[in-house]
């Protein structure tokens, strides 16, 4: 097919007059069986050097990528202009999956999305089987590599696949950040025939600012002050998800309206969140940085960090979700130098567990054929840490998965010796990133050419429109007025514990503060654990406080509180000043039957939940038959313990249990 | 990490559908070494291409052209294998195991072995003990014996994971640590529960599973067939604990002697109901509870019927080399004594008639009496068929 007839094609299918010399080049490559990675930066036109060539090629293209939101916006706009598209995905139902997976069996489908876990599904596989495939594109390349700042383990089936494919079988690997050592750790991955296509990555319409800060306060006061100003909508960026509550809440006090996003949402949530921004009916939402890859919004004007990342990839690829329309968008990275280095260096230091937690996971896959959540139990080592052992030594060949009804780890036989100085190398990569991304908050030449560098892209001139290039700060100023609001804001903020599940009558409850902010934690650690005496009344008058902003007149039947396991009478006086206040009756008979160990021993929610699991009765059940009650304890972590009661309480006869803490941990294992 | 990359065209050529084996390597000879050509580039070129260079029959190539087509289905197969810790070994590789070449040689050598364990297993001398599923107690014991004593002599015993004697091989092995080869009559995608009962032994390199079908193959009596050769190919030494006139195991040993293959068969006592003496009288070679090769002419009063098949049979061949060899005579003689196949006369007297030229020999016989069947069976006029077969 030569460029003209192309074209022609082009014109009638998705109504183009023309590729770009780069498209071009991609296509023509993919239509002679030839294999490309293509790094161009977002909003070029990617998406159309697959979609085109999967309207030519015979059977079905499919397009593996981690982005739900994309997939259907794509397969809408593809299914628009009557090609035939479709997406598979969890959030779908599954017959619905099914009766696309059999067009795509059927020759009845061009292009077909697909989330890169679905290589981890045995039924998928099996159905793909029986398909006949023309290619296979891999979307967010750079999650192929660890030198990447989003690793993904599952893509390493997906590379495995390309490689095992036959010679002449296209294949596209697209991504909009790829440093040249992640090109190149691609390339050696998928194989020496992947030709690299290089676009520019300069994206002239972000403006790029870094505001210097002294104190975590001066962050709350910069938005106070400046988000007025900005044009909207935007997101506002933080290291952690409880600063995504905060934030937030704060933007709400000031009067904004925003929303909190984070991996801890519920799908439908995160659903509503990303659709309502997309329409514009925020001024901003507050998110981890779960946010933003899979939303194909053109018109984000703002990106704003509150937090550092980990290094300048991860920042090109989070500011790069504004401004794709081409109109100007800000990004701003408010930075506090004495202490914001140590998220990320946190990061760092924690993404490998120690070789000794390696070995403990080996010794467990020697002697038995175990899932996942059986290791975590027969460690206790955290899920986090499990899931990143597992990967590696599935990487190193030490074991391997087993598919079947749940994914089982077999030890390989033939295993090598473990290899932690890849990890190693793999920390010293990273320590030197985070240095290169704490040197951008201090160059005085142009930030944007700066970044272009260190992705490889060595060509660029001053982009013109960063703080540097138009000598143009921003600066906070703090006022009393502001630190008055932001103290008050503090008082007043109380989080939500969510614990809601449809399964017994437990409802969401309330802290009076999270652990880490202010002295609270500080006061609960001196009672419990250094014979403080009861908790101070401050912390009464502030639970109470939170009691009544959150559960306003709401009437209880009866008050309860959590049997302790190592703190004494300390929250069964605590339950008992709060009962009196609210006069409300107090009970003392929920109790524990056995006793058992602190629920921070247990590394993971499994074990946990397992902890706890029917360890609780109340001695005259029958009194429980149809009452509300409050549930109190000192600190909420992972949960389970509130959970479990409300789930005991619900089954002799509770109709509702509300909890009420004095404070939420800002962590928490999931 | 190179090591797979031409496992989905290994999986592709050696499943070409109705190719016998050993044109199937033929075919990788022609390509591999003669040609010296890479399976990547071979399936690069098109009908067209693989007409200019070769002479493939028209069928041959609408096979190669299909196969080709259904590459990206089998990479999914290639890449499952691959993440389950499955390995490829192909018929060119160091790791296959030569013994298996040297018996099968290349009409019925598997192309290509799918293994889950320690491939270093596949090196090691190894004892294949085979017989019926409905083994009597006897054989069982005979099977525990013969695999303890292989192991103590450091022996990988060889077996096919049927009940009865397999089974029992498997078991004893393991029991006092010794190694194991389980040759599977399936695909080796479809041996899940296997892998976690025998999990432990495979993860200590003791056990090592391996299967020559496509992988997602299920069980098929066809399979298990062609798999008994297989556990015959893989080992030095063949003991039989219970055949059946019938089936898999008589079939394996009848296979097995047409090789030449040196088969010990446990001798059986007065009253068994099977066919072990029968093989005997065939060409394998007698052995006691321990495996130890027997001198048939000290058996007991009781077995003085077999006693006499056992004195022709262990006569030396050399003399039917001779022209002046009396084959009526022989067969005769042989016949006084059962009833017999031609297949299993022919193997016997070693005969290099074929079969069609001694079934109208002995149509023609007037002292041979048919027993019409499928297969047809012979013996004298005026003999009764001992009631032992």
């Amino acid at each position: 097919m030569t460029r003209q007839q192309a074209e022609i094609q082009l014109q009638r299918l998705f109504g183009f007059r023309q590729f770009h010399d780069l498209q071009w080049q991609v296509i023509e490559n993919l239509l002679a069986g030839k294999r490309v990675l293509f790094i161009e930066k977002t909003g070029f036109g990617k998406s159309l050097c697959y979609q085109f060539p999967a309207t030519q090629l015979e059977g079905v293209t499919i397009v593996f990528t981690p982005l739900i939101a994309l997939m259907r916006d794509q397969v809408r706009s593809m299914q628009k202009k009557g090609i035939r598209a479709a997406a598979i995905n969890s959030n779908q139902k599954d017959e619905e999956n099914t009766a696309i997976i059999t067009d795509a069996q059927n020759n009845q489908l061009d292009i077909l999305y697909i989330a890169p876990e679905r290589m981890e599904n045995a039924t998928w596989i099996n159905s793909a089987r029986e398909m006949k495939i023309a290619m296979v594109v891999i979307d967010e390349a750079h999650c192929i590599s660890m030198w990447g700042q989003s690793f993904r383990p599952n893509y390493r089936r997906i590379v495995n696949l390309v490689k095992l494919l036959p010679k002449s079988f296209p294949v596209l690997a697209t991504t909009a950040t790829a440093t040249p050592r992640v090109q190149a750790d691609i390339i050696e991955q998928v194989g020496t025939d992947l030709i690299p296509i290089r676009g520019q990555l300069m994206r002239s319409n972000i403006r790029l600012f870094v505001v210097p800060v002294q104190s975590e306060d001066e962050k709350f006061f910069w938005l106070a002050e400046y988000l007025p100003k900005l044009k909207k909508t935007g997101i506002v960026y933080t290291g952690t998800q409880a600063n995504t509550d905060i934030f937030s809440n704060w933007l709400q006090f000031l009067g904004f309206y925003s929303a909190a996003y984070s991996g801890r949402l519920d799908a439908e949530t995160r659903m509503r969140v990303e659709t309502d921004f997309i329409n514009n009916k925020f001024d901003c939402v507050v998110s981890t940085n779960a946010l933003g890859m899979g939303i194909d919004k053109p018109d984000i004007r703002f990106i704003i960090h509150t937090q550092i990342p980990q290094s300048p990839i991860h920042y090109y690829q989070e500011i790069g979700r504004a401004g794709r329309d081409g109109q100007e968008a800000f990004a701003i990275l408010l930075y506090n130098p004495h202490q914001d280095f140590e998220l990320p260096q946190a990061f760092i230091d924690g993404s490998k567990p120690s070789a000794d937690k390696y070995e403990q996971v080996i010794a467990v896959t020697k002697k038995e054929l175990l899932g996942r959540n059986e290791i975590i139990k027969a460690t206790n080592l955290r899920q986090t840490q499990v899931s990143v052992i597992l990967a590696d030594l599935i990487d190193q060949g030490i074991i391997n998965e087993q598919q079947g009804r749940s994914k089982k780890y077999f030890y390989n036989p033939d295993a090598p010796v473990l290899n932690p100085s890849t990890f190693e190398t793999l920390r010293d990569a990273q320590n030197q990133e985070l240095k290169r991304m704490l040197e951008y908050t201090g160059i005085i030449s142009c930030r944007m050419q700066y970044v272009c560098n260190y992705l490889g892209d060595e060509m660029q001139g001053a982009c013109g429109v960063c703080d540097n290039d138009t000598n143009k700060k921003m600066r906070v100023v703090a006022t009393e007025a502001l630190t008055q609001k932001l103290q008050e804001f503090r008082e007043t903020f109380f989080p939500v514990l969510e614990v809601e599940t449809q399964r017994n009558n437990i409802i969401n409850g309330v802290a009076a503060s999270y652990y880490g902010v202010s002295n609270i934690g500080r006061a609960l650690h001196h009672s419990k654990y250094e014979e403080g005496g009861d908790f101070p009344d401050w912390l009464l008058k502030l639970t109470l406080k939170a009691f009544r902003k959150y559960y306003g007149n709401t009437k209880f039947d009866l008050v309860l509180y959590v049997p302790p396991t190592e703190s004494g009478d300390l929250v069964k006086n605590f339950a008992e000043k709060i009962a009196s206040v609210l006069k409300i009756p107090i009970s003392h008979k929920l109790v524990k039957t056995v006793v058992t160990l602190p629920q921070k021993v247990f590394q993971s929610g499994i074990s946990k939940k397992e902890n706890v699991y029917g360890k609780f009765t109340y001695q005259t059940p029958d009194e429980i038959t149809g009452k509300s009650v409050l549930l109190i304890d000192d600190i909420f972590d992972s949960g389970y313990t509130i959970k479990e009661i409300g789930r005991y309480l619900t089954s002799i006869g509770a109709t509702t249990i509300a909890p009420l803490v004095i404070a939420k941990t800002v962590g928490g294992d999931i | 990490m190179n090591g797979f990359i031409d496992n989905t065209y290994w999986i592709a050529v050696a499943h070409l559908p109705k190719w016998t084996t050993e044109r199937t390597n033929r075919f990788i000879i022609q390509i591999i070494h003669e040609k010296k050509m890479s399976w990547a580039d071979f399936f690069e070129l098109d009908k067209k291409g693989w007409k200019e260079l070769f002479a493939f029959t028209e069928k041959e190539l609408s096979d190669l052209e299909l196969v080709k087509s259904d590459m990206p289905r089998l990479a999914f197969i290639a890449e499952q294998l691959q993440n389950e810790g499955f390995q490829i070994i192909a018929i060119n590789s160091p790791d296959y195991p030569v013994v298996l070449k040297e018996n099968l040689k290349i009409k019925s050598s598997p192309p290509v072995l799918y293994i889950k364990g320690r491939k270093g297993l596949l090196q090691e001398d190894a004892v294949a003990i085979v017989g019926s599923r409905k083994a009597g107690a006897k054989a069982l014991e005979f099977t525990n014996l013969v695999a303890k004593k292989s192991v103590k002599e450091r022996k990988v015993v060889v077996s096919g994971f049927a009940k009865g004697v397999d089974k029992q091989a498997l078991d004893s092995a393991i029991k006092v640590k010794g190694k194991s080869i389980i040759v599977l009559p399936q695909g080796i995608l479809t041996f899940q529960s296997g892998f976690k009962k025998y999990y432990e032994p495979i993860v200590n390199g003791d056990v090592l599973v391996l299967s020559a079908f496509f992988p997602k193959a299920g069980w098929d009596v066809g399979l298990a067939m062609t798999r008994n050769a297989y556990i015959y190919g893989l080992a030095k030494e063949i003991y039989v604990a219970e055949s059946d006139s019938k089936g898999g195991t008589w079939e394996g040993v009848m296979d097995g002697l047409k090789r030449e293959r040196r088969i010990y068969v446990r001798y059986p006592e007065s009253g068994e109901k099977n066919a072990n003496v029968k093989l005997v009288e065939l060409g394998a070679l007698p052995v006691n509870m321990k495996g130890e090769v027997i001198d048939t002419k000290m058996k007991t009063a009781g077995e003085l019927f077999e006693t006499a098949v056992m004195n022709e049979v262990n006569e030396p061949t050399a003399d039917y080399e001779n022209d002046k060899r009396d084959i009526e005579k022989d067969i005769l003689d042989l016949l006084s004594k059962g009833t017999y196949t031609s297949k299993e006369i022919l193997l016997a007297l070693k005969l290099d008639w074929d079969s069609r030229k001694l079934s109208g020999f002995l149509k023609k016989n007037p002292n041979v009496k048919t027993i019409s069947g499928r297969p047809a069976k012979y013996t004298k006029n005026n003999v009764t068929a001992p009631s032992l077969f």
